[in-house]
């Protein structure tokens, strides 16, 4: 009966044999070729992908530049509006013509009255280079 | 950090990775094939590599991976896969014994018992890998790569004896 170290000593004593001539050369050759292949960035696709980097940094900056431009324009346009500031006179006519269409039974004296109230108002307003106190502040909800 | 230079790396595992390959596809050609994958990945991880401790159970792992995956791509493909088909052939290609009757019986013993036995044998016994590499390359413990070990020569010892 075989012991089995028999078996261990007998397959210690094959010896490796040697490989196919070439080998070395060819699986390195073969495996950078592969490598070239799978490569993502070939030496076109970086020309083309630096190029697109550079595209989309001009057009965030041309962007920005067109936003700002355009806010300024805006900004102007809100702080110069074309309604130029009305006198006192016409201030509390437009003030109490806006009150009195909703005051129907009012009469002409307490109109008048009225009138000569909201000019005093404007008239102390423009004189302080306040604006002038709105009827409409004055309501109040409970 | 310089990466691994690949001639350096064959010249350290290349031929040792090509019998093995040879013996497990069956295959010389085959195994050629996979050989240039197992370069592709270990170029693939040439910095990384300065920092793997031990380099030759790595690199016979990336071996046993690819090979993997060649025999699943040929059994998914048109030809089904029989890796061990040519297995006494490809023994004697790759490793010569004492004489040519020793080298009929090994290899037939061999081609007997089951895959991650021969496995382990030609590893720990062809290769001289320790059952620690051949733990890391098989990703099993290394009490079960020593029991596989034990039982393929056994089992090895059996056949040559002319038993079942």
């Amino acid at each position: 009966m075989k012991h089995e170290r028999y078996v261990e000593e007998l397959l210690e004593r094959f010896s490796p044999r040697p490989s196919p001539p070439g080998l070395k050369e060819r699986t390195i050759q073969a495996a950078e070729q592969k490598i070239r292949e799978r490569r993502l960035l070939t030496p076109g696709w970086k020309w083309i992908f630096a190029t697109s980097l550079v595209l989309l940094a001009l057009s965030i900056l041309a962007n920005w530049r067109i936003s700002a431009v355009e806010q300024n324009h805006l900004s102007a346009l809100l702080n110069l509006s074309g309604e130029k500031a009305l006198s006192p006179e016409k201030q509390a006519d437009e003030e109490a013509t806006e009150l009195l269409a909703n005051l129907p039974d009012l009469d002409a004296a307490s109109k008048k009255f009225l009138l000569r109230v909201f000019l005093d108002e404007e008239r102390a307003a423009a004189q302080s280079g306040q604006s002038a106190r709105r009827f409409t502040e004055e309501i109040h909800e409970y | 950090m310089k990466p691994l230079d690949i001639s350096q790396l064959f010249d350290r595992f290349g031929e040792a990775m090509y019998r093995y390959l040879t013996v497990k596809l069956g295959s010389p050609d085959d195994a050629e094939d996979v050989l240039q994958e197992v370069f592709c990945r270990l170029v693939k991880y040439s910095f990384r590599l300065r920092l793997v401790h031990d380099l030759r159970a790595f690199a016979f792992r990336i071996a046993r991976n690819e090979a993997s995956r060649f025999l699943q791509r040929k059994i998914h493909g048109e030809q089904a896969a029989q890796p061990a088909a040519g297995f006494a052939e490809s023994l004697r290609r790759s490793y010569s014994g004492p004489d040519g009757l020793s080298e009929q019986a090994v290899a037939a013993a061999l081609t007997r018992i089951p895959d991650e036995q021969r496995e382990v044998i030609i590893l720990r016994i062809f290769e001289g890998l320790s059952f620690r590499e051949i733990a890391a390359v098989s990703g099993q413990s290394i009490n079960t790569v020593a029991s596989r070990f034990r039982y393929g020569i056994e089992k090895m010892r059996t056949l040559m004896e002319g038993g079942k």
